[in-house]
């Protein structure tokens, strides 16, 4: 018999035997010997010592039925332990190759590029570069999903708002002139300090970035606003995101316009990061058309 | 250490202090010499603010708020005016950036 098989009809009799214990119960108790009248508050024909008797086999029914039913919550419990722990598992083991995947292609594209940067004719080479960017881009998303699914936060550690959000500005800013847009940093001046993961938060407003620079038009500003609530606002001048879209593209390879050519790994990997610290991430319009995502955090 | 930058049409020789857009000099006043170096040295990428105050200005300079900005105004409609192919980006809150006009 296989473990399944074994496991139901095993299931299948501890149903039986508490169904007649329950019955049996309710037989002594209720039916034939009311509880009332066997503690004797009640007057009958019965003797005081075949009351008692009664009562004790009532208990010991009572006990065993109990018995049984902790046993099967406990077998059940086992059960559904073992289902998620090797759900677990699995998926810890998909995280696992995506990351070792990942981890080894970062090397061949980094040499790629390499190779490219000493060819001469950059006019010629210009689409190669950008294709090998964007794939090296999707294999960091893959690199830094793995490791954001189990991030930790330390009760210790804090982090600046105001000086992330200038330092992820720094970082990108490059490319966002180089797509003809800018960026701006403006509200809070002095640190405002969340408890927090350092890698993670960086991550999380590096994609809202790509994705602001993505869907804004040529020529705009994007803005990051930090305020002291604490919250941190990623704010574009594209097209909005529709209320029907705003829950679906924070979920796993989402991707609004395939054209784009991202991982769509990107704002999962925000809504993932927000969820780790307890933070809340959201999107409204901007003012004059565009975007606005918020990831708010908890008040100290 | 003396060395030549060079950034789209602009050379700059840091040892003679001097710059040149094409094959012309390019006359500025030593402030904006120096924003502008500190600006090629890291062509392309975000000189934050503060960076580019604590090289221009000594310690007992008394610095007016507006001061780099006027200077960086100044040199950015100079590098127009003398058709220069790099500009210089004001990323508020950020920093300045120095591209060059084919990378934008």
């Amino acid at each position: 018999m296989n473990p399944t098989r074994s496991n139901r009809v095993t299931k299948l009799a501890l149903q039986s035997l508490t169904v007649t214990l329950a019955l049996l119960i309710v037989w002594e108790f209720v039916i034939e010997y009311p509880l009332f009248d066997s503690l004797g508050w009640v007057q009958s024909g019965v003797s005081a010592p075949a009351r008692w008797g009664r009562v004790g086999v009532a208990m010991i029914s009572a006990a065993i039925a109990v018995s049984v039913l902790a046993a099967m919550s406990l077998s059940l419990m086992r059960e559904l332990k073992t289902k998620d722990e090797l759900m677990r598992q699995k998926e810890e083991e998909r995280t696992l190759f995506a990351a070792d995947m990942a981890h080894e292609l970062r090397t061949p594209l980094a040499m790629m590029r390499a190779h490219l940067d000493l060819l001469d004719n950059p006019e010629a080479i210009s689409p190669l570069v950008d294709d090998v960017n964007r794939v090296t881009r999707i294999v960091e998303q893959v690199l830094t999903k793995s490791q954001i699914e189990n991030i930790e936060i330390h009760p210790g550690e804090q982090v600046d708002l105001v000086k992330l959000s200038s330092s992820v500005a720094a970082y990108l800013a490059p490319l966002i002139i180089r797509e003809g847009r800018s960026i701006e940093v403006i509200g809070a001046q002095n640190p405002v300090l969340v408890n927090g993961n350092a890698f993670g938060l960086e991550q999380a407003l590096r994609n809202l970035l790509e994705n602001a620079m993505k869907y804004s038009a040529r020529g705009s500003t994007i803005t990051i606003e930090v305020d002291e609530t604490p919250a941190l606002r990623v704010i574009d001048r594209g097209r909005g995101i529709p209320m029907a879209d705003r829950e679906r593209i924070f979920e796993r390879f989402h991707r609004a316009d395939r054209r784009t050519g991202g991982s769509g790994l990107g704002l999962y990997i925000v809504r993932r990061v927000a969820e780790a610290h307890n933070a809340k991430v959201s999107i409204e319009d901007a003012p004059g058309g565009g975007a606005v995502f918020v990831l708010r955090f908890l008040k100290k | 250490m003396g060395l030549s930058l060079s950034v789209g049409n602009i050379t700059f020789d840091t040892t003679a202090r001097e710059v040149r857009i094409g094959k012309e000099l390019f006359k500025i006043s030593r402030k904006e010499m120096n924003v502008l170096e500190q600006l090629m040295r890291r062509a392309g990428k975000v000189v934050p603010k503060d960076v580019l105050e604590s090289k221009l200005y000594g310690f007992d300079d008394e610095v007016s708020h507006n001061s780099l900005e006027a200077h960086i105004s100044r040199l950015r409609k100079r590098l127009v005016q003398d058709g220069a192919s790099v500009a210089i980006h004001t990323l508020r809150g950020v920093g300045y950036l120095l591209a060059d006009g084919k990378d934008t």
